[in-house]
């Protein structure tokens, strides 16, 4: 009579292999989801913080601040300089002889340096018309 | 005998997976192609940013004397506030702060639909940038998407920031 019963009741028949096939669709529909959902960086960020690199070894050797900075051997208008740039980056100055001796050097106050920069080069003359290399190294903070 | 219609449960549940399954693909498709639209718009309004301002510091302009010529796009074919690279001219500079809106967004290639812009031009005062310049329109409530871009260059020997600020003026609810 227990067997009877049991054979009376009504049973859904969802094999392992369904399940399977459903918990696939699932999770691929959610890995789409989750992959657009993620926001992209600005793919414009590492060309800008270049440009303001060469941006700022550019009016500094054109207005002659390098040439100063290595004849008086003071980086106070580079630092000063440094210091009035925008919020969000961080950048350090380094000016170095054609033998690669360091003779000056100046970072914006409140920023370590990242691995993740953007670093640029600019030669330029100063003293008895030696060649010295400003170079800049910029990344966000 | 009485004909019978067989619509079991299991039927029943897979329909429901299925319009499940199809339901998500399809908010899936539509969030993808929205997103995608959205990416899209912003690059432009990157490019456009970064081209306008690099004409500006960059180039002398076409033709390199155009604060001689009528404010027009038929006299002017490239707009420019520089006389070399980064050096920065000042009746350049203080002739497009008094041009006319409409034909300088012309001029900068800012056509997008309902784009605005905003230049700012600050020079060093020995202890910050201070306000000197401003071309264009400041972004109003209303503004959906603001792009900002800022490079350095020399005005009068002075060191100078300017600032390009594009965005999109949004009135109506779509945006």
């Amino acid at each position: 009579m227990r067997r009877y019963n049991m054979l009376k009741r009504k049973a859904i028949i969802f094999s392992l292999d369904a399940i399977f096939a459903v918990v696939v669709a699932g999770l691929m529909i959610l890995a789409c989801f989750l992959h657009l959902s993620q926001t992209t960086t600005n793919i414009h960020q590492n060309q800008d913080i270049y440009k303001i690199s060469l941006d700022s070894l550019t009016i500094l050797e054109k207005d002659r601040t390098l040439k100063t900075a290595v004849e008086t051997n003071s980086a106070a208008t580079i630092q000063s300089f440094l210091d009035a740039l925008p919020e969000q980056f961080c950048g350090n100055i380094t000016v170095r002889t054609s033998a690669a001796v360091l003779v000056l050097s100046a970072q914006k106050a409140g920023c370590t340096e990242k691995n993740e920069s953007t670093s640029a080069v600019r030669a330029f003359t100063a003293g008895n018309s030696a060649v010295y290399y400003a170079g800049m190294k910029a990344w966000y903070k | 005998m009485g004909k019978a219609q067989i619509f079991s449960l299991d039927i029943v549940i897979a329909a429901g997976i299925f319009i499940v399954i199809l339901l998500s693909t399809a908010a899936l498709w539509y969030y993808g192609g929205e997103k995608m639209r959205i990416e899209e718009s912003r690059n432009d309004m990157e490019l456009i940013t970064r081209n306008a301002l690099a004409v500006l510091i960059e180039t002398k302009g076409n033709p390199s004397n155009w604060t001689a010529h009528d404010f027009t796009t038929s006299d002017i074919q490239s707009l420019s506030l520089a006389d070399e690279f980064l050096l920065l001219n000042q009746t350049k500079v203080s002739s497009l702060s008094e041009a006319n809106y409409s034909t300088t967004k012309t001029l900068l290639g800012v056509l997008g639909p309902d784009y605005e812009f905003r230049l700012d031009i600050n020079t060093w005062n020995g202890t910050a940038y201070a306000a000197n310049y401003t071309i264009g329109l400041e972004p109003n409530a209303s503004a959906s998407e603001i792009v900002k871009v800022e490079r350095f260059a020399l005005l009068g020997n002075t060191w100078t920031k300017a600032t390009i600020r594009l965005w999109k003026s949004c009135e109506d609810i779509t945006c």
